[in-house]
């Protein structure tokens, strides 16, 4: 123990201290990253605080479950972040490694040198830490702002907000990183030899072997992501989560294969263009991002793919969210739907049929019962004989989607009569049928293309109950039957009332507006679901707060994920370029020595730089345009200006972040050549 | 005369595809305290390998060095840390100052790791920089100092701690002909004056004819030894000359 006392603490701590001062600059994108990182995992895990904040109602556990995505997307989130970080240290030990060589040199253990180590992680981390909560409630507060516009309520109820989960979290979770990055410098430690460190920078510099496949690789990338494109836009309408999947793979595959194909053809072109290659420090550029992209092409090509996934990503996420947004008002349209099912588990059918939902509501005790006001009662009933396949299979062929859902399930019909009250209800014209005609009733949008085709192929002529019908001319109409979370009713026969009597009702539903007092009536509602068995209650609120739960999950898990691997592909690369800078200085040197003019070194610098920033930049705009074109098709309900609006949000997004790096690396590379 | 360092039958072989290269090849030889020996010897002869294994900064392949009697060839590297730190201090070609640290906290580092008490630290430290004339630039940062005023750094910090052994691997190999001249009147003071026993790599002859004794290396064997004795720094030089001359040296280097 006397022993390990043997150097002061003192001594320790000004060492690291001055060395995490001396290299700030060294340091600063590491802090700046790890800062935004923190500052990042706190604002999204907050958001279970700004819930509170607005006092939005959680029946049906949507936000804690909007909530636990979030958690689980966090995970996700800290595996890149913990990456990161360590290869950023590894950045920084590459840069130091002389220097323990030389605490070696005088007679400093390993143990002491791991010490110091460990006290420089302590302190940027501490630092970042403290920084990133700060940021993170700061930025929360907006984040807030963004929550209450997209759940529609107010900012009147807002306060200061503050999450000590999201802030406990944030110190585990990254206590948690600084421990792994530690426990892994150590080993990294003991792993090199002295003589290596002292002479790391002496060490010759081995050239991968000139490839002669550059130019077959590159018609293989150009033919991946070509397939990739032309899968995404032309299949992603049959499932689009599992098609953008495949086709992002594709193109990824794509994408290494040409950053590591583009170094071999472009340097062969461009040599051969004298006039080009021989003009000032062309030469040196040429060969230099030749050489280099040989050994790092790979990882560019991860920086692209991430670049490309993250504006994806937050374009998708926003688009997604918007979309089920614009359904709110069209899928509830009544306070409250009230579903009953004659399958005998309801217990009381009879009863049912015979007096109507509101009536059983009432005999029962519901509290409910004094809060309904305008409502209406509305028998389903299935045809036993009819299949939605057999019946407008054909009609949706050409739509995936359509045809997808057109394949199961039989036939529902309803009366005309209670159809009627239904679209008075709703405030919309009463429709009127001839006793041997019928009519379709739809909601989901893109279902009366399908509609019209069925009626114009003819062969309309439909056997139900115990009548045979024809369907009326133009006798397509819209209107929400009862409260759901998506417009999912893509066609329900209304037929002449006297045809359902005699016949067996399959559901009932009863369509309500409350009276009186709607935060009381929505806590009785509350109540009956626990005590009033038998019953669907499905109210306007819950499938509010559903499908706005649905948008901000959307939204936020695109942001989240998105910001996050802007971050770790500007980081990478910029790390990677101030280990170029670090290992290229004598190459710059050299050039001095040979007269090369300092503006002549700082052009070529940023031609390489511009280079290696910009290609995989363009690359990834080109992909991420192409992904998002193809998956906007397929989004319903979105206008054009939205669409706009939320690439160029995601694109403006991305080139800040991206520009931030580019700038500090292009300043620091500059400092370490000493131009 | 006690003995500081007795080299026995060193080798040290480098594999590499295919072949062996023997770096050093059964060198024998001993230093006594106070000693100012030199090892001169063409690039590839195996001079550096050696100061690097004496230096226990490389492993030796076979043979045993011992410093003040102990055999640094058997030493884990924690015993090796205490070892370097309390016997040995270092002087390189490229000077190997931290550059985060100002000239004096770079002496005072190495008075700390050898766990000095903090309050005789300062005084230490403003002693040996009056002794070797380095009092006016000790508080700047290395990169503000010229490269001979960083060797002169580096030789404050080598024996600050009043090491057996100092290792000096090519000094002067950054140095203009000004500044080495001053470096090596520095160090020579720090062995007449200061006792210091003194072990140089050097490829160039006049670096070599400051020392009292110097070893020929060439493919990794001693090939011939001169000692100083009573000749003057010139006469002691054209010996070296024509020794090296005799090795097929380069005669560019005799400045």
């Amino acid at each position: 123990m006397l022993f390990k006392r043997r150097i002061s603490k003192k001594v320790f701590r000004q060492l690291a201290s001055k060395n995490v001062r001396k290299s700030a600059k060294d340091y600063f994108i590491y802090f700046f990253t790890l800062t935004f990182a923190v500052c990042l995992f706190y604002t999204f895990n907050s958001i279970g605080a700004q819930f509170a904040a607005f006092d939005i109602p959680d029946t049906l556990n949507y936000l804690s479950a909007a909530q636990g995505a979030m958690a689980g997307v966090s995970v996700l989130v800290c595996a890149i972040i913990g990456f990161l970080v360590v290869y950023a240290n590894r950045f920084l030990m590459k840069r130091r490694k002389k220097e323990f060589g030389i605490y070696s040199i005088l007679g400093m253990e390993r143990r002491d040198i791991s010490r110091i180590l460990m006290k420089e992680t302590v302190l940027i981390g501490g630092f970042s830490l403290i920084a990133g909560l700060v940021l993170g409630v700061l930025a929360s507060q907006g984040l807030t702002m963004i929550t209450s516009k997209i759940a529609g309520v107010g900012l009147a109820s807002y306060s200061f907000i503050f999450s000590p989960g999201a802030m406990a979290a944030s110190v585990i979770f990254f206590g948690l990183i600084f421990l792994f990055v530690h426990i892994f410098n150590v080993r990294e430690m003991k792993k090199m030899k002295l003589i290596d460190l002292l002479y790391a920078d002496r060490k010759n510099e081995e050239i991968p072997e000139e490839k002669k496949s550059a130019l077959l690789k590159g018609i293989l990338s150009i033919m991946f992501i070509i397939g990739g494109y032309l899968l995404i836009h032309f299949l992603s309408d049959r499932d689009l989560f599992k098609i953008l999947g495949a086709g992002s793979t594709m193109i990824g595959i794509g994408t290494i294969l040409l950053f590591f194909s583009i170094a071999g053809v472009l340097i062969k072109f461009l040599k051969n263009r004298k006039k080009f290659y021989y003009k000032g420090l062309n030469l040196f550029v040429v060969n230099q991002l030749g050489s280099r992209m040989k050994s790092t092409g790979f990882s560019v090509a991860v920086v692209c793919i991430l670049m490309y996934l993250s504006v994806s990503i937050m374009g998708i996420g926003m688009g997604l969210g918007q979309s089920s947004m614009s359904l709110i008002g069209k899928t509830a349209p009544y306070d409250l739907s009230v579903e009953y099912y004659f399958d005998g588990k309801g217990g009381n059918d009879a009863a049912v049929e015979q007096s109507g939902i509101k009536n059983e509501l009432e005999a029962k005790n519901a509290k409910l019962s004094s809060y309904i006001g305008e409502s209406e009662e509305i028998n389903f009933y299935v045809s036993e004989n009819l299949n939605m396949q057999e019946l407008f299979g054909k009609s949706a062929q050409g739509n995936q989607k359509m045809q997808k859902l057109y394949k199961t399930g039989n036939v529902w019909y309803v009366g005309l009569d209670e159809y009627n009250k239904l679209r008075t209800f709703q405030g919309k014209d009463a429709i009127s049928l001839g006793d041997d005609e019928y009519a379709i009733t739809y909601n989901e949008p893109e279902a009366k293309a399908v509609l019209v085709k069925f009626e114009e192929q003819g062969d309309t002529t439909l056997s139900i109950g115990n009548s045979n019908l024809n369907m009326k001319e133009g006798g397509i109409y819209s209107a929400t039957l009862y409260n759901m979370n998506v417009l999912s009713d893509i066609a329900t026969i209304v037929v002449p009332q006297k045809v359902t009597e005699g016949q067996k009702p399959y559901m009932r539903i009863m369509d309500a507006n409350y009276e009186g007092n709607a935060s009381d009536a929505y806590h009785a509602l509350l109540d009956d679901m626990l005590k009033v068995k038998g019953f669907d209650y499905s109210s306007q609120k819950d499938i509010q707060i559903q499908i706005m739960s649905d948008k901000l999950m959307a939204t936020y898990i695109g942001g989240y994920l998105g910001i996050t691997f802007l971050v770790t592909a500007g980081a990478v690369l910029a790390l990677q370029q101030l280990t170029q800078s670090a290992d290229n200085k004598k190459r710059y040197n050299l050039l001095y020595k040979m007269g090369a003019g300092e503006k002549a070194m700082k052009k070529s610098l940023m031609t390489q730089m511009l280079f290696y920033f910009g290609l995989p930049f363009l690359v990834a705009a080109i992909h991420s345009g192409f992904i998002m074109a193809g998956v906007y098709r397929t989004i319903p309900y979105l206008t054009g200006a939205d669409i706009a609006r939320n690439i160029l949000l995601a694109s403006g997004l991305a080139v800040v972040l991206y520009g931030i790096y580019f700038i500090t690396t292009y300043s620091g590379s500059k400092r370490i050549l000493k131009l | 005369m006690r003995t500081v360092l007795r080299v026995e039958n060193l080798e040290k072989f480098y594999k590499t595809k295919g072949s062996i290269t023997k770096a050093v090849n059964h060198i024998n030889f001993e230093v006594e305290e106070g000693e100012y020996i030199g090892i001169m010897g063409a690039s590839g002869s195996g001079k550096t390998t050696l100061l690097n294994c004496i230096s226990t900064i490389d492993h030796v392949t076979a043979g045993h060095i011992y410093i003040n009697g102990a055999d640094v060839t058997e030493m884990k590297e924690k015993t090796l840390a205490k070892f370097r730190r309390e016997e040995l201090g270092f002087i390189f070609q490229d000077f190997n100052l931290l550059d985060t640290l100002t000239g004096r906290d770079n002496i005072a580092l190495a008075l700390s790791i050898v766990g000095e008490k903090p309050k005789v630290i300062d005084r230490k430290v403003n002693t040996i920089a009056s002794a070797l004339g380095v009092q006016e630039i000790i508080d700047k940062y290395p990169y503000e100092m010229s490269g001979g005023q960083r060797q002169r750094i580096a030789c404050a910090r080598a024996i600050v701690t009043k090491p057996s052994l100092i290792l000096a691997d090519e000094p002067t190999g950054a140095l203009d002909s000004k500044s080495a001249g001053m470096f090596l009147e520095t160090l020579g003071m720090m062995n007449t004056k200061m006792q210091a026993t003194i072990l140089m790599v050097t490829h160039d002859a006049f670096t070599a004819s400051h020392c009292k004794r110097i070893l020929f290396v060439k493919d990794g064997k001693i090939f011939s030894e001169l000692v100083r004795g009573a000749d003057t720094r010139k006469e002691f030089f054209d010996r070296i000359m024509q020794v090296v001359s005799l090795l097929g040296g380069d005669k560019s280097h005799a400045v």
